[in-house]
């Protein structure tokens, strides 16, 4: 073959040489066989070139000298073919895939980036495939501009908050619209999804993308792409496996040990004169103890002594090194006319604390069908999950088994002679006597006696049809259903001590069936026609339908037999006995429908490739509004213009390409539910249905409005090899719901009315550079950084209330803390000190009347995420991290292993340089007074995260060719989480609220894998 | 053809994707709307849902809350004293310090009217269903006429500056309707005791004319004799006397005081096992809270107070109330008294029990103090007869006692605390009598404190702006 080619180019040349001067015609199409319009071809070396017409095509005089010509075009790779003699020069040119030259999907249209003129950011499969992290959402973080993702549990499949362009709402939602292949999903249910299956993730942050989704738009919407097999292609079969294991990450508090806690307990019985445990009860020291015979206070010693030297480690009690494992298998190809892409995805995660896991099945098909005139696609997936989940996490509660590592006390034995002793429960061991509080002991008997397991079903179906009526007019038509059934299981074994805590005193067991499902479908029609080569029209109009149900089921049955425990025939059916209800199981459900309707309009108008007009319109009804304010209008308008385009621009050398872009619309946030009418719930009393007035009528609900202005410039320089893009965004939201305070008398405390008002205003940047671009080694560096303000504007009657320790008022950005200013320990008596609003330092706290703003709020100020890619012949580094600042948070962890009234429980080594004498300089106040909220405890809480760190070898295709069969083979090790910096001291910088509470802290997690095509 | 088959199937599919007409009249699964009561059935169960709403977590309660009406008139009265065992979630109240902005007193003004509200609903809507059943109407609009005036009057004992008839002091703002907006005005004490009478004295009227015996088990709902016992308080309270007497003797003939040879049945009263002395009672069943758990929970064993102990020393051991409502729990390695009496029902221990309301013992406890105080012709010798036969009901051997004059208004006052400890009386007892708290721990109310007359909630008087109690 190799042999063929060389003589064939050898002929070519000679015959080259015969002519002097040539015509050669040709045209350029990308790889579905589109004409590439306005490319260029060249002779290499010189100036001489022609430009494609809109099909394409060429015509170029070539001197008989020229050998090679070079195709090249924005959007495009540039590709070298050889003249030879032939008189026809066809060229397939390669897209390039990099962030920003690509196509922005939008769900309802997929357009050229250079054509778009909103603000949308791609996030490639690369960042999003094996990851070892179940939720989709929690992978975008740092990936793209302008969303701000936080995790509030390191819980395997937890969720993440996603906020896209700032807080938009006060009492509504913040939460994004998400759209799976066209199919509208729910949002924060991805743990059953296999983001391995995910080809791109857009997102969307201005009104000419986000109109198109009308009133549920304001948030931003997130298009999730999956892959597709290609026509015309051979079956590849691939397969990935990856194993790992995760640790947890330390916080940067101390807890006291045995012997300082022996000690701690001492001082503060000698200088306090309060018992909190056996350091002072066996304390020479104690008053109590002084007409003791010695031999008796030298038994008091040894106790303490012996206190002193148990040093139990509740961390490792409580947590574990976690596992991971994922397994995938591909199958993707197609023949003329269909094409496949399938996949079975195996992913188990075992967390770092015991008890929680996540093992999930996943499955996907995609099938495309493409003839002349018609055109399917078909997206199924179903998938299965169980996961087992620790309760009570992110609270201060001491059944909160992250709360009561740092509660127990280092003395504190969890087994004495093999059985684990919790509070309250030592009678069942003989009355054990226990020098502590059993704060941890009673945390492990809660998790080792109670279950909280849940399995899910999720699948999503989506049908994309489009029929050629003629040319330019199709008629197009998405359907779907997006599904999900969780079915929770909670046992409380019977003969346990939680199991006596429960009604009858027996044990539990419950089971909760949750299902949703949403109908989606539209139809309409799209024309689309270039006209006179200089007119390019696109027009959707489509009519749309979405239905959505919730409905849950659950019961709770007591008495449970223990060698039935595990399934609901354990439960003893409720009886009557002596007129009082025994093992009575309750039963309880809940629902929620909600429906829309829509009809979408999308146009727009290119002239000559450089003016591109947009405009979208959205009328929207639905279910969820009084009649009064059913149907509404949502638009957009945009503008583009690719500069890059114009010969004054060309002829700039360095610059390759430039665009600049505007847009502005009115969108809303989704609301879903019955808050307009007044309505009456199902209460019982004594035994008989009562009905309970639960919401009244608000016959003036409204949408929240968002109304975004967005201006963005993209660029390209030095011939590509730098890469950015700047967007400038205002965005106002109008009609917030406030909670209007109504008169008690009213009977109800409040109405949801229409009043507020924010602005999120920002700026978004990227940059990408090739640093080295050889045909060995290649390194790619790009980041991203977005500004947000976030301001309250108008609070409609009142200018500000109080949440909490966090303020809403005018003027103030969402999330600011409101609490009394700190001023230190007084050094003369121990005392705390606050400051008045006047600046008196005083010791009385008064939260009404000394709390101030001015420690920031926990949303951040920027944030973002860079990468760095390295490429040296098979090789492969790709480094990431993740930031964000400014963002202050309220560390209640520190609050409760310092307060004084929880000295019983564990204390951090702070409180070891309290104050103790007159003189004392120290930040920790004197024992026994009173520790409060204040500003102490609000801590920045800004981060720099290395998030994933991916090494990986591809075997050399010399080497592969040897191997029959295999085409690709590729090694990696990754690391996610590997290092944070941060002057935050609890867990977990990163969260999804404005205070810490022990969460289930994020995992480190370090997996290698194997990927093999054949 | 070909033409025809992919057009018919994508229109097809189109078809079913966009149709359903009505698509966005949905109502809501688990409500429904106002417009939806349409008959006497239905009245009657928005009249059991205004019984739940006095479940509510600040009228009679459940843990961790106010429990408005049930514990915290004895918490924030003479009869218990905190212990170290508290999380100190009311002291702002335990201590009288609490302001206009304190939470817990926001809560109980809202849970009253929450209450009222829909009792509203049910009084301005049954009329257009009486011709149905005009006796059936009467059993419902008696009902809650009587809540209402029975809510505002458990208002007034707060937020009022006194209980005075006619009296000119501050009142309560009287919500008759239920539209969000409407303002209602604060009244006089005066007025707002005239609009209660006037509401209670319908309800006695309509509930002495109804199709159905209101309880037809049980004592959950405001029959003809729970309505008489609120009338018979409400006249205590303002020193109407003679009305006191009067309904409380009707109650009384109707619900009988228990033999002293049932101290089973008393004891039963308590687990809810028994309906003697029972004349109204807001059930509580099984998982719908414990509202006496801010004393004593007996879940957790957390005693948050104990009884005083000066009270606890006047309890004789041949009291049989003793056992009942104190016994001693074993916390750790210590072991104290705590209050057992809302302990739970029998063979549990969850402090699920119904909330006791109105009782016989009240009655013999109001009829006694007014005659003692009336103290014209026989009362004395009435009075002297109604104590001592609550108490040789009560105390095992007892020898009837022969106290006169102040000294038999006083013992009244002592059997009342010890019948009634824990039942949500104490505040209300010391604030329309003397009006001073000396705790056994020291602490001390003066008559001339502003805490008597509770302050408004902040909240309220920038919704609804009206005059602030004094001192406040």
């Amino acid at each position: 073959m190799r042999k063929m080619l060389a003589l064939l180019t050898m002929f070519l040349f000679t015959a080259g040489a015969l002519f002097a001067q040539r015509t050669i015609t040709g045209k350029v199409t990308d790889e579905k066989g589109d004409p590439i319009q306005s490319a260029s071809v060249t002779v290499k070396g010189t100036t001489t070139g022609a430009t494609t017409n809109d099909d394409g095509s060429y015509v170029l005089s070539v001197p008989s000298s020229a050998k090679e010509l070079v195709f090249t075009s924005v959007d495009f790779e540039s590709l070298t073919i050889s003249i030879g003699n032939a008189s026809v020069i066809n060229a397939t040119l390669k897209s390039k895939s990099d962030e920003l030259t690509d196509v922005v999907i939008t769900g309802y249209t997929r357009e050229r980036r250079r054509d778009f003129v909103g603000a949308s950011a791609k996030v490639e499969s690369k960042a999003l495939n094996q990851v070892p992290n179940a939720s989709i959402d929690q992978l975008l973080q740092g990936r793209a501009p302008g969303i701000y993702v936080t995790a509030g549990s390191g819980q395997p499949g937890a969720a993440a908050n996603v906020i896209i362009r700032g807080v938009g709402s006060i009492g509504g939602s913040s939460t994004p619209l998400y759209i799976m292949d066209g199919i509208p999903i729910q949002a924060a249910a991805f743990a059953s999804l296999s983001s391995s299956d995910i080809e791109t993730v857009d997102v969307l942050r201005d009104a000419s993308a986000t109109a198109m989704y009308g009133s549920r738009g304001a948030n931003g919407v997130i298009v999730i792409t999956t892959k597709r097999g290609k026509t015309n292609s051979k079956v590849v079969f691939g397969i990935n496996s990856q194993y790992g294991v995760s640790n947890r990450t330390r916080p940067k508090f101390e807890m006291m040990d045995s012997k300082q806690r022996i000690q701690y307990e001492e001082e503060i019985g000698r200088e306090n004169g309060v018992n909190i445990g056996p350091g002072w009860r066996f304390s020479r020291f104690n008053p109590a103890n002084a007409a003791l015979p010695e031999a008796t206070l030298q038994q008091y010693d040894n106790i303490r002594d012996s206190l002193s030297n148990m040093n139990v480690d509740w961390t490792d009690i409580f947590f574990r090194q976690g596992s991971f494992q994922q397994h995938q298998f591909t199958a993707t190809g197609g023949s003329e006319k269909l094409s496949f892409y399938t996949s079975l995805d195996y992913y188990k995660q075992e967390g770092i604390a015991i008890r929680s896991n996540l093992e999930r099945y996943s499955f996907r098909t995609n099938l495309d069908f493409k003839s002349d005139k018609f055109t399917a696609s078909l997206s199924t997936t179903l998938n299965y999950s169980q996961s087992s989940i620790i309760e009570a996490e992110n609270t201060t509660a001491v059944t909160n088994p992250f709360a009561s590592i740092y509660y127990a006390l280092p003395y504190e034995q969890p087994y004495i002679n093999g059985v684990l002793v919790a509070a309250n429960n030592s009678s069942f061991f003989g009355n054990v006597v226990t020098y502590d509080q059993r704060e941890g002991s009673t945390a492990l008997e809660r998790l080792m006696s109670t279950t909280n397991k849940t399995n899910e079903i999720k699948g999503v179906v989506g049908l994309n049809l489009r029929y050629k009526l003629f040319d330019g007019l199709s008629i197009v038509s998405t359907s779907g259903l997006d599904y999900r059934e969780v079915m929770g299981r909670r046992q409380i074994y019977p003969g346990t001590y939680t199991g006596g805590q429960v009604a009858g005193a027996q044990g539990s067991f419950g089971e909760s069936v949750g299902r949703f499902v949403r109908l989606f479908g539209n139809a309409g029609l799209n024309y689309n026609k270039t006209i006179s080569n200089r007119h390019s029209i696109d027009l959707n109009a489509i009519f749309e339908n979405t239905k959505s149900t919730t409905r849950n089921f659950n019961y709770t049955g007591f008495g449970i037999d223990p060698l039935l425990q595990n399934s609901p025939a354990g439960i003893t059916p409720g009886s009557v006995v002596n007129g009082q209800g025994r093992f009575i199981p309750t039963v309880g459900g809940s629902g929620a429908v909600h429906a829309l309707q829509s009809l979408v309009v999308v146009g727009k108008y290119i002239l000559d490739s450089k003016y591109i007009l947009n405009a979208s319109y959205r009328y929207d009804g639905t279910s969820s509004m009084p009649l009064a304010n059913r149907w509404k209008s949502f638009y957009s308008v945009g503008a583009g213009w690719n500069a890059g385009r114009e010969d004054f621009i060309k002829n700039i050398n360095w610059i390759s390409d430039l665009s600049v872009r505007a847009s502005y619309g009115l969108t809303a946030s989704p609301i879903t539910g019955f808050g307009y009418m007044a309505l009456y719930g199902a209460s019982r009393y004594a035994g008989t249905t009562g009905f309970g007035l639960t919401n009244i009528n608000n016959e003036t609900y409204d949408w929240e409005y968002a109304k975004t202005f967005n201006v963005g410039l993209d660029f390209g320089v030095f011939k590509n090899r730098i890469r950015g893009s700047v967007d400038y965004y205002n965005k106002i939201t109008e009609n917030l719901f406030i909670d209007q305070r109504l008169s008690a008398t009213a009977g109800i405390g409040s109405l949801n009315i229409n009043a507020g008002t924010l602005k999120n205003n920002g700026l978004e940047l990227v940059l990408a550079g090739d640093v080295v671009s050889k045909r060995d080694l290649t390194w790619t560096v790009g980041g991203n950084i977005s500004f947000n303000k976030n301001e309250i504007t108008d609070l409609g009657q009142v200018n500000e209330f109080i949440l909490g320790t966090s303020i809403i008022r005018v003027g103030l950005p969402m999330g600011t803390h409101y609490l009394p200013e700190w001023a230190g320990v007084d050094a003369a008596t121990g005392n705390p000190l606050y400051y008045n609003l006047d600046g008196t330092v005083t010791t009385n706290y008064d939260r009404t009347a000394q709390s101030n703003v001015g420690y920031g709020s926990w949303l951040p100020k920027y944030n973002g995420g860079f990468n760095s890619t390295l490429n040296y012949k098979g090789i492969s580094l790709d480094i990431f991290f993740s930031y964000a600042g400014g963002n202050k948070r309220f560390n209640n962890e520190d609050y409760f292993n310092q307060v004084p009234n929880f000295a019983t429980s564990n204390q951090g080594t702070a409180m070891l340089r309290r104050w103790r004498k007159p003189g004392d300089v120290t930040d920790i106040q004197k024992f026994g007074t009173a520790r409060q909220f204040s500003s102490k405890d609000i801590q920045d809480a800004s981060y720099l995260r290395l998030r994933n760190v991916n090494l990986s070898y591809t075997i050399p295709q010399s080497l592969l060719d040897r191997v029959k069969g295999i085409s690709n083979i590729r090694v990696y090790l990754q690391g996610q989480n590997l290092l944070t910096w941060t002057r935050w001291t609890s867990f977990d910088p990163e969260d999804n609220n404005n205070i810490a509470q022990f969460e289930y802290p994020a995992a480190r997690t370090i997996t290698a894998g194997i990927s093999l095509n054949f | 053809m070909k033409l025809y088959k992919y057009i018919s199937s994508v229109l097809f599919i189109a078809l079913f994707a966009t149709s359903c007409k009505k698509q966005l009249d949905i109502n809501p699964p688990f409500n429904f709307d106002e417009e939806n009561i349409q008959n006497l059935d239905d009245v009657e169960r928005v009249l059991g849902g205004v019984y739940a709403k006095l479940r509510n977590i600040d009228y009679y309660g459940n843990l961790n809350s106010s429990s408005g009406y049930s514990t915290l008139p004895d918490i924030i009265g003479d009869n218990f004293e905190e212990t170290a065992e508290s999380l100190q979630a009311l002291v702002l109240l335990t201590y009288w310090s609490a302001a206009s902005d304190e939470g817990n007193i926001e809560n109980i003004w809202k849970a009253a009217y929450g209450a009222i509200v829909q009792a509203n609903f049910v009084i301005n809507n049954v009329d257009k269903f009486s011709a149905a059943d005009q006796e059936r109407a009467n059993r419902l609009k008696g009902q809650a006429l009587a809540l209402r005036a029975y809510v505002h009057f458990d208002v007034l004992r707060y937020w009022g500056e006194n209980f005075d008839e006619g009296g000119t002091g501050k009142g309560i703002p009287y919500k008759e309707d239920t539209d969000k907006f409407t303002l209602p005005t604060r009244l006089t004490v005066g007025a707002s005791l005239t609009k209660i009478w006037t509401d209670l004295n319908t309800a006695i009227d309509l509930l002495a004319d109804v199709d159905q015996p209101v309880n037809a088990s049980g004592r959950s709902k405001i029959d003809l004799n729970a309505a008489k016992a609120i009338a018979a308080r409400i006249a205590l309270y303002q020193e109407d006397f003679d009305n006191a007497i009067d309904y409380a003797t009707d109650v009384i003939n109707a619900i009988p005081l228990a033999k002293l040879a049932d101290s089973t049945a008393y004891r039963n009263i308590w687990t809810d096992q028994s309906n003697i002395e029972l004349i109204w009672t807001v059930n509580f069943d099984a998982g719908q809270g414990s509202p006496g758990s801010n004393i004593y929970f007996p879940n957790g064993n957390r005693s948050s107070f104990r009884v005083d102990p000066l009270l606890r020393a006047s309890y004789t051991t041949s009291d049989i109330r003793l056992a009942t409502f104190i016994q001693t729990v074993v916390l750790g390695r210590n072991s104290r008294e705590v209050l057992y009496k809302f302990k739970g029902r029998t063979g549990l221990n969850d402090g699920n029990v119904n909330w006791k309301v109105l009782r016989t013992s009240e009655m013999y406890l109001i009829r006694a103090e007014a005659a003692a105080r009336r103290n014209t012709g026989t009362d004395a010798v009435n009075a002297l007869l109604d104590l001592n036969t609550l108490r040789g009901s009560r105390i095992r051997s007892f020898v009837p006692g022969v106290e006169v004059g102040q000294a038999l208004i006083d013992a009244i006052a002592l059997e009342r605390r010890k019948e009634l400890l824990g039942e949500g009386h104490r505040w209300f007892d010391i604030k329309r009598t003397d009006r001073v708290i000396q705790r056994n721990s020291g602490d001390e109310l003066p008559a001339n404190d502003r805490f008597w007359a509770w302050p408004i909630p902040f909240a309220e008087l920038q919704t609804n702006p009206m005059p602030q109690n004094d001192g406040y």
